[in-house]
């Protein structure tokens, strides 16, 4: 650590020798809340010289003496042009004012038009919550992981699923966000909605390709959320009553323009209408979930922000007193936010992280309990520097994790069957710097180095090739049982060939220490995570990507195309007939191999106008090599779906009246068939030759909504939001199962299959005030 | 549904044996298409023999496919089968372990019995078959339970939960009325003998949701599916009264 400080002064000190000019700085804030805008642009006029704001909401550019004329923008607010003299540092807080609530300009993106092309971000998708809120999906439940399923590189889960695949990386290896804290589990109720409520958070951002050093630990994508800051000035507050959920917000200033609070909650309530059930054995089932997302933040003087915010959800399924099923996160980061200079500032964290789930069995013939969960703390601290050219970021983290994979106590057996807990910790460091060589080139490096310690008290087993153990390792409470170091090296380039156009390229390097091991393409209790071991080697992911961007009509449309190339090593698949649950010799039956996969994404957005939307497709193969798998030959993964295409539109008839409809279309899942059958026992029993050569019917869905907007009465405004999931009420297949023709020919099959949504309208009403 | 449907594999040779104290019986037969398959092709004129210490015996054909031979096989002994058939060589071992016996077998009626209501079917028994465990070796049951001489269920389990407890290997919920008769085996068998019905029912059945299929772990060696098991059989019978 003594040597990262010293590190971090030498750095400080040599950018400070370097920067022989002024600065212009300062926050920039929402007129009416006093909130600060993150990610608002801010640019000299006439010159490709501009920053964006950071999360407190200040910018600094640096510049020479002279005149200028700022330009500040921000979506949804009225652009603010600012003349600024510049004979020494310049302080200039500006307030943007919203634009009167026309729908169609509160669309896309948060961030400057042209950010696509101009910046060395490869595969970053920024969401804007305002959109999330007008894309139709199921049950009118809007959802920010639905919504970046609709973007290249980006698919579905599963059906209805908060769940995504980047870029053929499995659904363990996103690094979900919200507030530094990592979710191990973002999904309730099995995957049907994510952990975010919409009204709670800001816009979430989705690196998929290159990603700066200050993000690691999954391989590969992050989606970076923020919870908002509540209102500085005056309390405000939105909610909405829906089909099977209820949302309330409310926020406002403590301390007027020095403190605020946020607390946003959500419930389901599936389980109410079982109470009105005529079966009164329906009385006793519970069946929900419910969240709580809470901010407060504390502006100690002009240099110094602090916040703590955080999440709390629980989900609940009960039936009587005989099944009980719980589980749900826990986050909370502390933060505290320094500008040591107008070029400065560092943000310290403290961050908690826990995942926990619960089964309950009671019965006359035994009971049990099945706990598991995964608990992390850690401690962050990430500083920035803005020069004329460079901006510079170093950092590094000390976390704690603690892995409980599973203990179940039943009346069926004397002991306890306990899965050992494990405990590790890790150590990072980054410094990464985006540098502008001249006005057509831009260059982002960095290093990030990562640790990860495994850490007794623990066993360890070596096996044989018949899962037998041959060897007993113990180690003691304290000590080093592996240590795994690892350099991940990030590169981009940004080659600009106009003022619309330019070509970019990276490679990323990324590595991850946790493995999930999961039983189904569904979210499950009995998922557990465990971390990288003697045995089990931590993940690693090379990428490279190469992109053309191109924007028109001013930034009215916005072009990509992208290709990529992944290789993930050390990827961990099950023997055949491996039991996943509780078993704590399961590293026996643990097969260890490679997957690969490559792609185009191609993007076309229109960004304003009262018609605004995206296409977007992809077509890409992702593929799985393993010693005892398929002969050890390449296989397609599950998700590997060749074709890949979504339509984003929203079109705004008046004021009051706005339409959207998605489509999207994708080849079916990769999976597995028999190709003959035996018999065993007086049963037929399938007969296997290919891993995944089978294709599930191709998916196609349309949805779409309608939202009517009443008019304001003071501060109190409302909306009715109808929409219609799946409206030409394609079949989908979710499952193909197969049964006899009929009863006189047992062994004559026939496919049949399971869809999971029809045609479903859904409304909601939402207000804000 | 039409647009889907599963190609046919080249057949595959496939090999159904057991070897049990009293007798040992092989059956040869081919894989068949999926969905529509012919009848089963069994092969017939195959040699078939089992090995065991120094002995040495041939299983004569009965049926088309179906070979066997009646005689006293010892427990706590390794067999050896070996198969030439089509000019291919299958073989296999099994090891046949001493007989677990059951304790016993508890049969009462469920206090969710009342809950379900469904007389017509019969009442809800809650059943338990109880074993005790060798602590000195490990062990591998299979379980088989007949209602009215039709299997209705069955399990395979190892001892690596219970080593040298007491425990029941049976606990089930079910409907039965007046006059069903209830029939439960407990074989004894080895590892890859569990091995391969652990196998096949965690990962045969194709749904196209959980993770891939695959087909069952076989102790044959060759070109061939299916297993080869030795076992001990206890059994305990019980029939419902007024």
């Amino acid at each position: 650590m003594k040597h990262f400080f010293l590190f971090l002064n030498i750095l400080f000190l040599s950018v400070s020798l370097l920067a022989q000019q002024y600065t212009i700085s300062g926050v920039v804030k929402d007129a009416n809340s006093g909130e600060a805008l993150i990610g608002a642009s801010v640019t000299i006029v006439g010159t490709t010289i501009g920053a964006f704001t950071s999360q407190s909401g200040a910018y600094s550019i640096p510049v020479h003496s002279g005149a200028y004329k700022l330009e500040f923008s921000y979506l949804g607010y009225e652009t603010t042009i600012v003349e600024v003299n510049v004979t020494t540092n310049v302080k200039k807080n500006v307030k943007l004012a919203t634009e009167a609530m026309k729908i169609d300009k509160v669309v896309v993106t948060s961030v400057a038009r042209d950010h696509n092309v101009i910046s060395t971000e490869l595969g970053a998708q920024t969401v804007s919550i305002q959109t999330v809120k007008i894309v139709p999906v199921l049950f009118g439940e809007n959802d920010v992981l639905k919504t970046i399923q609709l973007m290249p590189g980006v698919k579905s889960a599963g059906e209805g699923g908060s769940g995504y695949y980047v870029r053929g990386g499995g659904s363990d290896q996103n690094l979900i966000l919200l507030d530094e804290a990592p979710i191990y589990n973002a999904s309730h109720m099995m995957g049907m909605f994510s952990v975010f409520n919409s009204d709670a958070i800001g816009d979430a951002k989705l690196y998929k390709g290159s990603m700066s050093a200050e993000y690691g630990g999954r391989l590969s994508s992050v989606l970076d959320v923020d919870i908002r800051d509540g209102n500085k000035e005056s309390l405000h507050g939105q909610g909405g009553i829906g089909t099977i959920s209820s949302r309330f917000e409310i926020d406002g200033p403590i301390q007027k323009g020095k403190s605020s609070f946020l607390l946003a909650g959500r419930r389901t309530y599936a389980d109410i209408f079982l109470k009105m059930a005529r079966d009164t054995a329906l009385h006793s089932t519970k069946l929900h979930f419910y969240d709580v997302n809470y901010k407060l933040t504390y502006d100690v003087d002009e240099n110094d922000k602090l916040t703590l915010s955080g999440y709390i959800g629980n989900d609940v399924f009960a039936f009587r007193d005989m099944f009980g099923m719980a589980g749900g996160n826990i986050t909370a980061t502390g933060a505290w936010l320094h500008l040591f200079s107008q070029k400065w500032k560092l943000k310290s964290s403290l961050v908690f992280s826990r995942f926990d789930s619960d089964v309950d069995m009671n019965t006359s013939l035994f009971d049990a309990k099945l706990q598991s969960g995964i608990t992390e703390f850690n401690w962050k601290e990430d500083a920035v520097c803005r020069l004329e050219k460079h901006t510079i970021r170093v950092g590094g983290n000390v976390g704690f994790h603690r892995f409980s994979p599973g203990k179940l106590t039943t009346s069926m057996v004397e002991q306890p069957i306990v899965m050992e807990k494990r405990n590790a910790l890790e150590m990072n460091v980054y410094a990464d710097n985006s540098q502008t060589i001249n006005d057509m080139l831009k260059i982002q490096y960095g290093i990030r180095f990562s640790n990860f310690m495994g850490i007794g008290s623990a066993v360890f087993y070596d096996y044989d090739d018949e899962h037998e153990i041959i060897d007993t390792n113990i180690y003691k409470k304290g000590e080093l049982i592996h240590y795994y170091p690892n350099l991940e090296p990030r590169f981009s380039v940004n080659y600009r060939i106009d003022a619309e156009s330019s070509i970019k390229a990276a490679y990323t390097r990324t590595c991850q220490f946790v493995h999930l091991i999961q039983s189904s393409t569904i979210s499950m209790p009995t998922d557990y995570w465990m971390p990288s071991t003697n045995k089990t080697k931590p993940q690693t992911c090379s990428q490279l990507s190469l992109g053309y961007f191109r924007n028109f009509q001013e930034n009215t449309y916005e072009t990509s195309a992208e290709i990529y190339y992944k290789n993930m090593q050390n990827q961990i698949d099950y023997e055949n007939g491996a039991n996943l649950f509780l078993n704590s010799n399961l590293e026996a039956y643990l097969l260890y191999g490679h997957s690969r996969s490559y792609g185009l994404e191609l993007y076309a957005k229109k960004n304003t106008g009262k018609f605004t939307g995206w296409v977007s497709y992809t077509l890409s193969k992702t593929e799985k090599q393993f010693q005892g798998i398929n002969s050890g030959t390449w296989y397609p993964v599950r998700y590997d779906r060749t074709h890949d295409f979504s339509i984003v539109a929203m079109y705004s008839f008046t004021d009051k009246w706005q339409a959207s409809a998605t489509w999207v279309y994708s080849t079916g899942d990769a999976v597995t068939y028999p190709s003959g059958k035996y018999m065993i026992d007086g049963e037929y029993v399938s007969y296997y030759t290919e891993r995944n050569g089978y294709r599930m019917p191709a998916y196609h869905r349309m949805d779409v909504g309608v939202t009517y907007t009443k008019e304001k009465k003071g501060r109190f405004q409302s909306q009715w939001s109808f929409s219609v999931y799946n409206v030409y009420n394609r079949k989908n297949a979710y499952m193909i199962y197969f049964e006899p023709v009929d009863e006189e020919n047992p062994d004559i099959l026939q496919a049949v299959k399971i869809t999971l949504f029809p045609i479903i309208p859904s409304v909601a009403w939402n207000f804000s005030f | 549904m039409d647009d889907f449907e599963v190609g046919s594999a080249e057949a595959k040779i496939v090999v159904e044996g057991t070897i049990s104290e009293n007798q040992a019986r092989i059956i040869l037969s081919k894989t068949t298409a999926y969905l529509n398959p012919t009848k089963i092709p069994y092969i017939s004129g195959a040699q078939v023999t089992i090995s065991y210490g120094d002995e040495i015996v041939s299983l004569h054909e009965d049926s088309a496919g179906y070979y066997s031979i009646q005689q006293n096989f010892e427990a706590n002994q390794k067999y050896e089968l070996a198969i030439v058939v089509e000019d291919k060589l299958i073989t296999a071992q099994s090891y046949m372990p001493p007989c677990i016996k059951w304790d016993s077998v508890v049969v009462r009626l469920s206090e969710y019995n009342e809950f379900l209501k469904t007389d017509t079917l019969g009442s809800l028994y809650e059943i338990m078959g109880y074993i005790t465990d060798p602590a000195e070796s490990a062990n591998y049951y299979r379980t088989e339970r007949l209602k009215n001489d039709t299997i209705v269920g069955k399990d395979v389990t190892d001892d690596e939960y219970f080593n040298g407890q007491s425990v029941s290997l049976l606990t089930t919920l079910g409907l039965y009325k007046n006059t069903d008769t209830l029939k439960f085996y407990l074989k004894s068998i080895d590892k890859q003998a569990y091995e391969f019905y652990q196998t096949l029912a965690m990962s045969n059945s194709s749904s196209g949701m959980f993770s891939a299929p695959d087909n069952p772990k076989s102790n044959l060696q060759g070109d061939a599916l299916g297993r080869f098991y030795a076992y001990t059989i206890d059994s305990l019978e019980i029939t419902f009264e007024e």
